[in-house]
């Protein structure tokens, strides 16, 4: 089962005259273990698509699935609970709480979720593992750098259950080698077994991707396909 | 050349380009991932420099989709007048 479906998706901003197309039936799928980057010019529609991805927002018409639950007709209560549950979000400023440290930032989403505080250190401590960041987790964020915040970010999209991570420009505040090593470690968290999406316009980080995806006016114009297995690039 | 071209979408052309682009850009990136930082220090910095010249390539695709757009649209151009048939003289 995919981890996102997004089928004929249309986006309106406003009606009459003045209307913006900002989606025009776009379908895209996102399996388990896979990154898929999302290029395209600014005012594209690939925020739009991101924020229509983690049930922020609704579209006009068609339908976002996240993991099989159709994201039409539920409630607000049923839209947190699955935004909680199965979406992760890193954005390009970090957005991190900076009166938590790294560990309770982490550790949010799922205490809001009503998950026993045991069960809840215990995932947050495993999540900053695997971001390499265990020594780190009782800084706040104002103790860490760019680069680390970024990857406290990314332990918390990816905490506990969550299988999905919606990246809007990650690398955006950070220099390029620590830019390549958070694209490195959403790599590694989708060859995990998570499912990605990352929205780019740098062409050299939407290549960690399993497939680039190109946006022009709200409408999808190209993509790359699967990439070729690196097995079959050294025969 | 395809600007140059008559009939010829010259967005389609640019996307298709960069399409292409990415994709060696994939195919590199993939070797690069799989690369050991210290003993192919060597083959890293050989990737590096195509992954440069690739990414070169895409903002220049872009460079020049920004450029073209401003373009007026091409004008029809007229059909060229039938040949008239001579007149006796």
């Amino acid at each position: 089962m995919s981890v996102l479906e997004l089928r004929d998706v249309i986006r309106v901003h406003g009606d009459g005259e003045t209307a913006v197309h900002a989606l025009r039936g776009v379908s895209l799928t996102v399996d388990p273990g896979e990154l898929v980057a999302v290029m395209g010019p600014s005012g594209s529609g690939k925020s739009t698509l991101l924020n229509l991805a983690g049930g922020l927002d609704e579209p006009t018409s068609g339908s976002v699935l996240v993991e099989g639950t159709d994201l039409n007709g539920l409630s607000r209560t049923q839209l947190a609970a699955v935004r909680r549950r199965s979406v992760g979000y890193v954005f390009q400023d970090f957005n991190l709480i900076p009166a938590l440290t790294a560990a309770e930032n982490v550790a949010l989403p799922r205490e809001l979720d009503g998950v026993r505080m045991r069960e809840v250190r215990r995932e947050s401590a495993a999540a900053l593992e695997e971001v390499g960041l265990s020594e780190l987790a009782d800084r706040f964020p104002d103790e860490l750098s760019g680069g680390q915040r970024q990857r406290v970010a990314i332990a918390r999209a990816l905490v506990g259950p969550r299988r999905l991570v919606l990246a809007d420009e990650p690398t955006g505040a950070l220099d390029s080698r620590t830019g390549e090593w958070v694209l490195r470690l959403l790599r590694t968290r989708c060859d995990a077994g998570a499912a990605g999406v990352l929205v780019t316009h740098e062409a050299r980080h939407a290549a960690w991707a399993d497939r680039v995806v190109f946006l022009r006016d709200g409408a999808m114009v190209d993509e790359t396909g699967r990439a070729t297995p690196v097995e079959a690039l050294l025969q | 050349m395809a600007l140059m071209t008559e009939g010829v979408d010259v967005h389609a052309v640019l996307q298709a380009q960069r399409t292409a682009t990415l994709r060696s850009l994939q195919q590199l990136t993939r070797l690069k991932a799989g690369a050991d930082e210290i003993a192919d220090a060597a083959w890293l910095l050989v990737l590096e420099s195509m992954i440069f010249q690739a990414e070169a390539e895409v903002r220049w695709l872009d460079h020049c989709e920004a450029r073209v757009s401003v373009l007026p649209a091409p004008r029809a151009t007229p059909a060229p007048a039938p040949e008239r048939a001579e007149l006796p003289s």
